[in-house]
Parts: C-alpha cells; structure tokens; sequence
C-alpha cells in the first residue's frame, strides 16, 4: 500500500494563528518615535511680534561745567563759554523718520547752557540750542537706526548773572518727526 | 511626541511669544532718558588797562606865573568785570615820597559799571578809591593822569609802578 508523501513538520514552524500575534508583539516593541518619523507629520505656527522700539540713553548721568577766573576776560560782559564733551546719546529705533528732542526742567536759569549733537553717526545734528523747558530738535532725520553722538554742553555767564549754580535736568526725547 | 509633550511645546512656544512682546513693549516705552546737568559760576574779579607805559613830561612853564604846566595824559584805558556784589576799584603808586605831583582819576565810565572817584592825589603809597560802586558788571574808563611840579622841585624823573585792584567795596 503506498502512502502519499507528507511534508515533515519541524517543531518550530508557525501555522497561521500564531504569525499574527508574534508580529504584533514584533511592532509592539518597535519605539513610537521610529514609527513617527516614518509615517507621521506634526506642524505649529511661530509668531514673531515687533513692537515699535524706541529707545534713547546718555552715557553718563550727570554732567558739571564750572565758570571760574580762568574762563573770564577783562571788559567783556560774557563769561566763558566752557564746554563739556565728555557724555554721548545712543539710540534705536525701528520706526521711519524719528527725531530727538532735548529740553530742561529749569524754567528760570541764571546762566546760559547750550547743547549740541556732534558726530552722529546717523541722522542730522541740529543747530546748537539753547535750553529752555520748550523741548528744541537736537538730532533730526533718524530712520529706522542705531547710533550715537557726542552730547557738547556750552555754559556762559553774564557779570550781571552774578554767582551761583544751575541744576538742570536735560531731557532727551524721541518723537515722530 | 505624546500629548503631554504636544502641550508643554505649546506652552513654551506662548511663553516665548509672551516674553518677546514684553521685551519689545518696554523698549517701546523707553522714549526717553534724563541727564542731570550743574553749571556752577563762581566768583570772578578781573582788572586789565591797555597801556602799560605812560609818560609825562613838563616841559614848559606859564608866562604868567613862571609856574610850570602840568602835563597830561588819556590814552590808557582800564578794563574790569566783576560777578560779585559792592567792589570797588583802588589805585596805589609804589613811590612813597615823590617830589612831583601827580593825579589820577577814572573818565568816561561805560554805563552804569560804577561811579569815578574824586580825582587822587599819588603822593604816598596808600591806597586810594578809583572807581566804587561797582557789582555784577563789566566796565571801562579812560585813565587820565596830571602831573605838575613846582619851580622849587627842580628837574629830574620820577618812575611810578600804578597798581589798580578790584576789590571788595
């Protein structure tokens, strides 16, 4: 009696119900972060705000000019003038065509103090002003800039002024020009 | 990433957006910046003249008396200013003793810089007022001289160092 030819069974082959949940075990120990990268996407949305920035600083924060015998001549009614160099103001703005303006808080002064903007590096210096409380253009034409300029104060005196001392609080401002 | 991850990203990302507008916001603020400033002015006296050398000379004599004629001279000027208050400007000759006569007194005097003293009489080395009433001003004058001399005074020169002095009145 001749018997058909069987396939010999070896004691580690899978039928069919056992390859699914071997596989799934198999991905069960893959990362989720593999499988993300492969088949996953992710997005968010950065905004970045810029506000309009205006900012202006004196290098220093106080300032002394003193009149004294060495400044004053014989028959002339003007003492001094004496200068101060030794401050600067620096600046930013992201805005068009911005200006500085200076002013002090004195309302009556004794002497007579002037300020000028020497060198900027951007914009226009204004003529040399003589400080009152009204605030008076000391840097014009800055757009959109970073900068600095040497703050030069002038003091005189008349003889009629007598002695004594002015304090003043300069003021320097940004504003739309 | 996980849900978890997902709303700290979030958070992050609106704490950083935050930050930013407060950065920007206080910049924006920051429109200006102060400076205190002193001007301080002390008190200050200054005197100068224009001429350093004045000569006088007599050299004639009055017919009518047979006295000498005095001689005269204008062209130094003195310059002064002053911040203070109540100065005065003085007038000394270092010749203790001359043996001619000279006078001197302020001419001409700009303004209201001060008041001509009455004319001096440089017989000694002391002192003596030139112009007073001077205060937070600033002044000119002529300077005249007179010299005169006696026929008993003979010839000779005298030399007079003139020193004028602003000084508290």
């Amino acid at each position: 009696m001749a018997h058909a030819p069987t396939r010999s069974r070896k004691p580690t082959d899978l039928n069919k119900g056992q390859i699914l949940p071997v596989l799934f075990f198999i991905l069960a120990l893959i990362p989720q972060g593999v499988v993300a990268q492969v088949y996953g996407s992710s997005f968010h949305n950065v905004t970045v705000t810029v506000a309009t920035v205006n900012i202006v600083q004196a290098s220093a924060a106080v300032v002394s000019l003193t009149i004294g015998p060495a400044d004053v001549t014989a028959g002339v009614d003007l003492m001094g003038p004496v200068t101060n160099s030794a401050t600067s103001l620096l600046w930013g703005f992201n805005s068009s065509l911005r200006k500085v303006t200076v002013r002090t808080n004195l309302a009556a002064p004794k002497f007579i103090l002037k300020v000028l903007c020497v060198t900027p590096s951007q914009g226009t210096a204004s003529p040399e002003v003589t400080l009152s409380t009204t605030a008076a253009d000391f840097l014009i034409n800055t757009g959109r800039s970073s900068g600095t300029c040497t703050i030069r104060y002038s003091g005189t005196a008349l003889a009629s002024a007598g002695t004594g001392t002015d304090s003043h609080t300069i003021t320097f401002t940004v504003a739309a020009q | 990433m996980n849900r978890r991850e997902q709303h700290i990203a979030t958070a992050v990302r609106r704490l950083a957006v935050l930050s930013l507008l407060a950065v920007a916001s206080a910049f924006g603020q920051e429109a200006s910046t102060n400076q205190t400033l002193t001007l301080q002015v002390f008190e200050t006296n200054k005197i100068d003249i224009n001429q350093r050398a004045v000569t006088l000379v007599i050299n004639q004599a009055s017919l009518e008396t047979g006295s000498p004629i005095e001689a005269t001279n204008e062209d130094g000027n003195l310059i002064w200013i002053t911040n203070g208050e109540n100065k005065k400007i003085t007038v000394a000759s270092n010749n203790a003793a001359p043996r001619f006569l000279v006078k001197v007194n302020a001419l001409d005097i700009t303004g209201s810089s001060g008041v001509a003293a009455p004319e001096v009489t440089l017989n000694d080395n002391t002192t003596k007022d030139f112009v007073v009433g001077v205060s937070r001003t600033w002044g000119k004058c002529k300077i005249r001289f007179v010299a005169s001399a006696k026929v008993a005074d003979g010839v000779g020169t005298e030399t007079h160092l003139i020193t004028y002095t602003i000084t508290g009145g």
